[in-house]
């Protein structure tokens, strides 16, 4: 795509985060802006042995300095909490604003993302030949997958292996084998798409049927499994630190991070760190081909809003190259909510409880429609059968409320209130409608 | 992102992430992680040599010519280097 095409908004050319005045922090301005020059691929020679002093780094740097010391520490400590300390390790290596044994505290904490990536990394391998020679086919998802688009793979934080069998009858044959070789199926299973193991050393793997959890859309539903079903033939062996794995082609890899986000973000949302999969990823060398596969992946699934918000946010905030955006980019000032929203959100909306769903409009029919959903994901074998659904609706709400007060310790209507400030972001998105956004 | 050092052998690779220079065993295949060997930037410089074949002397006189060192002292600092990285699985 060249910077002429017609979809760039030209408003969005060259946006400084210093006009977000009236919604960001100057924290998160402050963040962004270090974000932002990290994820700036360039290429450096390997006898580079410091960080590379461009004027974007300098200006980023200056942004941090000119904070007093407890906002410096709220810039790392936000930093830390969507999952992207490590790439900001330089900057906190040598900042003297803070207290040192915070300091030291989160370099430790850097180190141990390090440490923790070559454990995933090596029992990925270890995984994938023990279910390769069985016979299974598999493909890495996710962690180690998306972190191979970075410079630095081991600096992305990663907690988990996620590991996609598309092949039904491989799937319970992968998690017969694994249980057999010690990994211990979790007592609680959260998802329906994957079921999750943990290695004697606690270390979660999911073992994925799906993508993701279905959507609360048939449509869309039904043409995932399609894409599913044909990424079989889209698997290619990428290395990762010089560790061969098999990986989605770059269109379906793409898309599959586009649905993780969606699934997420309709729920309690998500942080920095999969906006940084999505600009690291794009920055890599995609072919004219490979950029329409995607598009009509996209476009068949009615989530071109989506991908185009993702995409803005990218652009506007996190300083993707606007010649490698593969999707056109939507207003700032939507645009600017949206990322209010992700960096409220933290990772994986950890950040408040009383973030749990979000719904495709604010209608009393969307409330209805989520609603419902939320009890077929609750209940996915009985909420086939239609004559049980009053008695699963009951059910679904009253274990709402218990949990909302036993466990969440927050009110329903939080709850609902939330959902519907979210909701509103969504209406404008257009997700699984007919047409342009 | 910092310069990547990356050295390749057929079995260790040196690493550099989160100030810390990490060799790590690329042949490993077993459930538990080998632990990579953190080093620091003195270790690298002795690592690098070692994995082109130097020997205990090459690495004393390179160690006294980048970091001034007494040829005493480096030769000392050169075979705890050796020491460890034996004592660590490491093999050269």
């Amino acid at each position: 795509m060249s910077g002429k095409e017609p979809w760039i908004e030209t408003g969005i050319i060259g946006m400084d985060m210093h006009m977000n005045t009236t919604i960001m922090t100057k924290e998160e301005v402050c963040l962004l802006a270090l974000l932002k020059e990290k994820l700036t691929i360039r290429v450096v020679s390997a006898e580079e042995a410091v960080a590379p002093q461009t004027d974007a780094r300098k200006a980023a740097v200056q942004k941090l300095r000119e904070l007093s010391p407890s906002s410096q520490e709220a810039v790392f400590a936000m930093a830390k909490q969507h999952a992207v300390l490590s790439f900001l390790y330089d900057e906190l290596a040598e900042n003297e604003a803070l207290q040192p044994p915070i300091r030291e505290q989160w370099i430790k904490s850097c180190r141990q993302t390090v440490l923790q990536s070559y454990r995933l990394l090596f029992l990925t391998k270890y995984i994938l030949q023990l279910l390769e020679n069985a016979g299974i086919s598999v493909v890495v998802l996710k962690g180690a997958s998306a972190a191979a688009s970075y410079p630095q793979p081991e600096l992305r934080k990663s907690g988990d292996i996620d590991l996609f069998v598309p092949d039904t009858q491989d799937w319970k044959r992968a998690c017969a084998l694994l249980e057999k070789e010690g990994f211990a199926k979790a007592e609680e299973q959260h998802a329906n798409h994957h079921m999750v193991l943990q290695s004697q050393e606690g270390i979660e793997v999911e073992v994925h049927s799906a993508f993701s959890e279905p959507f609360d859309n048939v449509k869309m539903n039904q043409y995932m499994e399609k894409v599913m079903t044909m990424s079989v033939q889209h698997v290619v062996r990428r290395e990762i630190m010089d560790v061969p794995l098999p990986v989605l082609e770059r269109p379906y890899h793409a898309y599959q991070l586009l649905l993780h986000m969606l699934q997420h973000f309709l729920r309690s949302g998500f942080g920095l760190k999969l906006l940084c999969d999505w600009v690291v990823l794009w920055q890599e060398n995609w072919t004219e081909e490979e950029r329409e596969t995607l598009r009509q992946l996209v476009k068949n699934s009615r989530i071109e809003g989506f991908a185009e918000m993702i995409t803005s946010l990218c652009v506007v905030c996190l300083g993707l190259p606007l010649e490698c955006a593969p999707f056109p980019t939507r207003s700032v000032r939507e645009t600017e909510h949206f990322m209010k929203e992700i960096l409220e959100a933290e990772e994986f909306g950890k950040s408040g409880i009383s973030r749990m769903v979000v719904m495709r409009g604010t209608g009393l029919t969307d409330y209805i429609r989520e609603f419902h959903h939320q009890m077929r994901l609750t209940y996915p074998k009985a909420g086939r059968c239609a004559l049980l659904w009053p008695v699963l609706w009951c059910m679904t709400f009253v274990g709402f409320v218990y949990r909302n007060r036993t466990l969440r310790k927050v009110s329903t209507k939080e709850i609902i209130k939330k959902a519907k400030r979210r909701s509103e972001l969504v209406e404008g998105l257009r997700l699984f409608k007919k047409g342009d956004s | 992102m910092r310069a990547q050092e990356k050295t390749k052998t057929a079995r260790y690779q040196l690493r550099y992430a989160a100030g810390i220079y990490w060799v790590l065993d690329m042949w490993q295949s077993g459930k538990t992680l080998v632990r990579p060997v953190p080093l620091n930037e003195c270790g690298a410089f002795l690592f690098r040599l070692l994995q082109e074949g130097a020997s205990a002397e090459q690495m004393t006189s390179a160690l006294c010519e980048e970091y001034g060192l007494q040829e005493a002292d480096a030769r000392e600092d050169a075979l705890a280097f050796c020491g460890q990285m034996r004592a660590a699985g490491i093999k050269l």
